[in-house]
């Protein structure tokens, strides 16, 4: 009876993880948190206002993004600034850069720690 | 005593029933009319909105009369809102790309930062949504008249520190007919919400079909 519950109970745990199946947990989870309000939980974006992540495509320099989560982005003609986005260590954001470039792009492979610390350390304002 | 018991819970599921039955069917009719009912000499007067007077992107006064040929979509917001704003703008783009080519609707949201929101960054903010033209109206003016007007919609707007941006305001989404009533309103954060609205403005302008 005792073996028959655990068969039971593992399965749920396996059938559980494999639904909620994505690489990036903590990236989504943080992207929810603070990039889902203005670029939208899909990455859609709104216009040219909040502008889309989901059709960034595979030639843009997702390490980019670090760049704005830490110093925030003016857009061209001074209507909305992006607010600089404080208290995340460069594992999050690589975690949310991978869940936006994975998940919503469909790329494969990801962009290493390492990249986005070179990235950061030559970020302008 | 039990078939007394089965008897009476049949009977109540039928009344409720029914009462779904009906409720579906008044959702066939005509839109109703929001507001409180005045009666004035006998007449009975509807609530329309009041006159107001603001300035939109363009710099061109808008007002009650400008806009008697049009049914139109109405939100409060402002630019540099840090909230619910981006989800009702998407939703209201949702709006404006349906009935883009339809020369009876517009769309008309009022700031409620008009010190930060002049016409000039209003028409920036436009140009950012890929909005031109004055299908969709972005209005600005005296800050007391906005926060006035919004409540007119019956929609609530108020300054507060607290609150993100420091002015807490629904995201609710208004039809206005050509007369100044309220038909209908939807929460501009519900997608759902803002699908069924889609079809009472089509509902609304059947209205008009029928009527000429």
């Amino acid at each position: 009876m005792k073996r028959l519950i655990s068969i039971i109970l593992l399965s749920s745990i396996l059938i559980a993880v494999a639904c909620n199946h994505t690489t990036y947990k903590q990236g989504k989870d943080l992207y929810e948190s603070n990039c889902a309000t203005c670029h939208m939980p899909d990455g859609s974006g709104v216009g040219d206002l909040y502008p889309a992540l989901s059709t960034l495509g595979s030639e843009y320099d997702y390490s980019l993004i670090s760049c704005y989560i830490i110093n925030g982005k003016k857009s061209e003609n001074s209507v909305l600034e992006m607010v600089a986005i404080k208290g995340l260590s460069d594992v999050q954001m690589s975690n949310i850069i991978n869940y936006i470039r994975s998940e919503m792009n469909q790329l494969e492979g990801e962009v290493s720690i390492v990249q986005v610390r070179k990235q950061l350390s030559d970020c302008t304002d | 005593m039990n078939n007394i018991i089965h008897t009476l819970i049949l009977f109540l599921i039928s009344i409720l029933g029914y009462s779904c039955k009906t409720e579906n069917a008044d959702t066939q009719g005509p839109l109703p009319i929001y507001g409180e009912k005045t009666i004035k000499n006998g007449d009975t007067i509807l609530y329309r909105i009041p006159d107001f007077k603001f300035i939109a992107q363009d710099s061109s006064p808008v007002s009650n009369e400008s806009l008697s040929d049009y049914i139109y979509l109405t939100d409060f917001f402002f630019t540099s809102c840090p909230s619910i704003c981006p989800i009702v703008k998407k939703q209201m783009l949702r709006i404006y790309d349906k009935y883009e080519n339809n020369p009876e609707v517009k769309l008309v949201s009022h700031t409620l930062d008009p010190k930060r929101d002049t016409a000039e960054k209003l028409k920036q903010y436009a140009d950012k949504l890929n909005v031109s033209g004055d299908k969709w109206l972005f209005l600005t003016g005296d800050k007391d008249s906005l926060i006035d007007m919004s409540a007119k919609y019956f929609i609530s707007a108020y300054e507060d520190e607290d609150a993100p941006g420091g002015i807490d305001h629904s995201g609710l989404v208004v039809l206005v007919d050509k007369k100044g009533h309220i038909r209908a309103s939807a929460q501009g954060t519900d997608p759902d919400d803002i699908t069924e609205l889609l079809t009472d403005i089509d509902k609304l302008l059947m209205e008009y079909e029928t009527t000429h």
